[in-house]
């Protein structure tokens, strides 16, 4: 009689360590979003991007958010506008057509990959993924005057004659990553390039 | 002559588990546990405290000193309290009332089983006009691919309307284990894992020490994943928990995004945040009230529920409760819900009439004895 209670016992302690869910699940996952809103930015405040309303992406900023002590040389004419939290300063064109902005991450910052993919969803650019590789390789290194290696990709390269665009360049310094998008119609962006990569050479730690 | 008693009284085990010092030193350490672990809080974080004292079967005691958790002394005393009920009752018409009484307070011990394996505590957060059919873990993280739709020059949606996902809790994909999946048509290996890191631009992670309050925690993961296809490619990638956008992986010439983050849980419903109000205390940001109306969707029928403070929704074994709620930038409004899944939801109330019945028999029997 006594193993009968023992098996009992062993039967119902082995389930009360059971797992509630298995290992590997298949689900099907309905998302619906909700219809795009007019921005209630001030006039001319610089767009934030829809992904800024992401609860992840605002948990990843509050974490995330960090003043980089990182110097850089306002190109000729530009104007420079002070930001805040994460955003470290937006940079406009002397035409007005171009804008610059400087936002910081402390360290989580999605990785190379996953942020050329994210800028290209925002571009509405597909890339299979041997010509996302390709893209990514074929980015240009700079090293600024503080030796910071900067990468730049230029995704007007992609779409030559897009009204909207982007130059993006990223770099780590110390106890952040700090990005550079330089935004605007293509053709624009590429005129002003030159400007973009003098900017790219003259960053430095703040002394 | 009841004839179980003898049969029982034979067991010596059964007799030393019947043992009332146990059932006494039970409950004392129940209640050290209980002012230990509500004060331990404050230090630890309520997630922490719970895992270590409520949660756990065993815990060390200042890292060092092992000490039951609450989890085995509930389990030693139910069994006392089991092994009391079979070796000392003596079956008697007259004692049927404290018989049901005590099945009612063991049957308390069951529905505290029951619904501590089976309760998912998870949250829905919706926009104004969005809909949802899943909700996301708090701490449980995974793996999860879903067919990547890079055609037609859309640009990759985060979640197209119906997305076919299959997800691995990532806490369980031990390092190096190989895992072949029929779906994918691929095999992947998990070469690293850290509850808490920062992936840096380069896919290097570094690993940090986790957070006490597991919801501050991003993971990362280095995965390697490859077609099942002979000598296909073998591709490495660096996840990050904090990245809110996957990354694209092809497999044998099919696309998938692939995402460490936040387990999905599916719902038996589709909920629609409608609208969401909120009243403010005058001239402060401090909600006086707030309250969510939604429409709920389930095989074709549609209704509209307002969800507000102590008023949640439930809907089978679910119940959707107003959570918080934040308003961005741009002035638009989520609606966040906190969703419990209990499948055990009923029994309390049922181990309660139980007991009631027990006291009700019992009180009617000793009145009319009095009376006799």
């Amino acid at each position: 009689m006594n193993w009968k209670y023992a098996v009992v016992l062993i039967v119902v302690v082995t389930l009360s360590a059971c797992r509630n869910e298995p290992l590997r699940r298949e689900y099907q996952e309905a998302v619906f979003e909700a219809p795009a809103a007019e921005p209630r930015l001030p006039p001319g405040h610089p767009s934030i991007g829809s992904d800024m309303n992401d609860p992840a992406m605002k948990a990843m900023i509050a974490d995330s958010a960090v003043e980089a002590p990182i110097i850089w040389e306002t190109p000729d004419g530009w104007t420079e506008i002070p930001g805040d939290g994460m955003r470290l300063a937006t940079l406009k064109s002397p035409d007005g057509l171009v804008q610059i902005s400087i936002i910081s991450f402390g360290g989580q910052a999605g990785g190379v990959e996953g942020n050329v993919v994210r800028w290209l969803g925002q571009l509405n650019i597909t890339l299979d993924d041997q010509a996302l590789k390709n893209f990514i390789a074929g980015s240009e290194s700079v090293v600024s005057i503080g030796g910071f290696n900067v990468r730049i990709f230029r995704f007007t390269s992609l779409a030559p004659d897009a009204d909207s665009s982007m130059i993006a360049a990223m770099t780590e310094i110390p106890g952040a990553i700090v990005f550079f998008k330089m935004t605007g119609p293509a053709k624009n962006l590429e005129a002003h390039f030159p400007d973009f990569h003098d900017f790219c050479q003259s960053l430095e730690l703040k002394s | 002559m009841n004839v179980r008693q003898p049969l029982l009284a034979k067991l010596s085990l059964m007799k030393h588990l019947a043992n009332l010092k146990i059932t006494v030193t039970c409950l004392v350490w129940l209640l050290i546990l209980t002012f230990w672990g509500t004060v331990a809080q404050t230090g630890h974080g309520l997630y922490e405290a719970q895992k270590t004292f409520f949660f756990s079967w065993i815990f060390l005691a200042g890292g060092f000193f092992p000490l039951p958790g609450a989890q085995l002394t509930l389990w030693v005393l139910f069994i006392n309290l089991v092994s009391v009920t079979l070796t000392r009752f003596v079956f008697r018409w007259s004692k049927i009332g404290i018989l049901i009484i005590h099945l009612g307070l063991l049957s308390y011990f069951v529905s505290a089983f029951v619904i501590f394996v089976s309760t998912q505590e998870s949250q829905v957060t919706l926009l104004e006009g969005e809909a949802a059919n899943v909700s996301t873990a708090y701490h449980d993280w995974e793996l999860a691919f879903w067919p990547a739709d890079l055609s037609g020059g859309v640009k990759r949606e985060k979640h197209s309307a119906k997305t076919d996902v299959v997800s691995y809790d990532i806490s369980r994909l031990k390092p190096e284990r190989f895992v072949s999946d029929f779906t994918l048509k691929a095999n992947f290996v998990v070469k690293s894992y850290s509850r808490n890191a920062d992936v840096f631009a380069d896919g290097t992670v570094k690993a940090l020490t986790p957070d006490k309050e597991p919801e501050r925690n991003f993971p990362a993961a280095v995965i390697e994943i490859a077609s099942s296809k002979p000598d296909s490619d073998i591709r490495k990638m660096t996840l990050a928990g904090a990245d809110p956008d996957p990354a694209v992986v092809s497999i044998g010439g099919e696309n998938w995004n692939v995402s460490l983050r936040r387990a999905r849980y599916p719902l038996p419903l589709t909920i629609a945040l409608e609208d969401f109000k909120a009243d403010f205390y005058p001239g402060t940001d401090t909600a006086r009230s707030y309250e969510s109306y939604v429409k709920v969707s389930h095989e074709n029928l549609t209704r509209d529920v307002r969800i507000y403070m102590n008023h949640p929704l439930r809907f089978k074994s679910y119940a959707f409760f107003q959570a918080s709620y934040s308003i961005d930038d741009r002035g638009r409004e989520r609606s966040t819900f906190a969703v419990v899944r209990n499948a055990g939801g009923w029994m309390p109330y049922a181990s309660s009439l139980i007991t009631f019945l027990g006291l009700s028999i019992h009180f009617l029997m000793m009145a009319f004895r009095k009376k006799n």
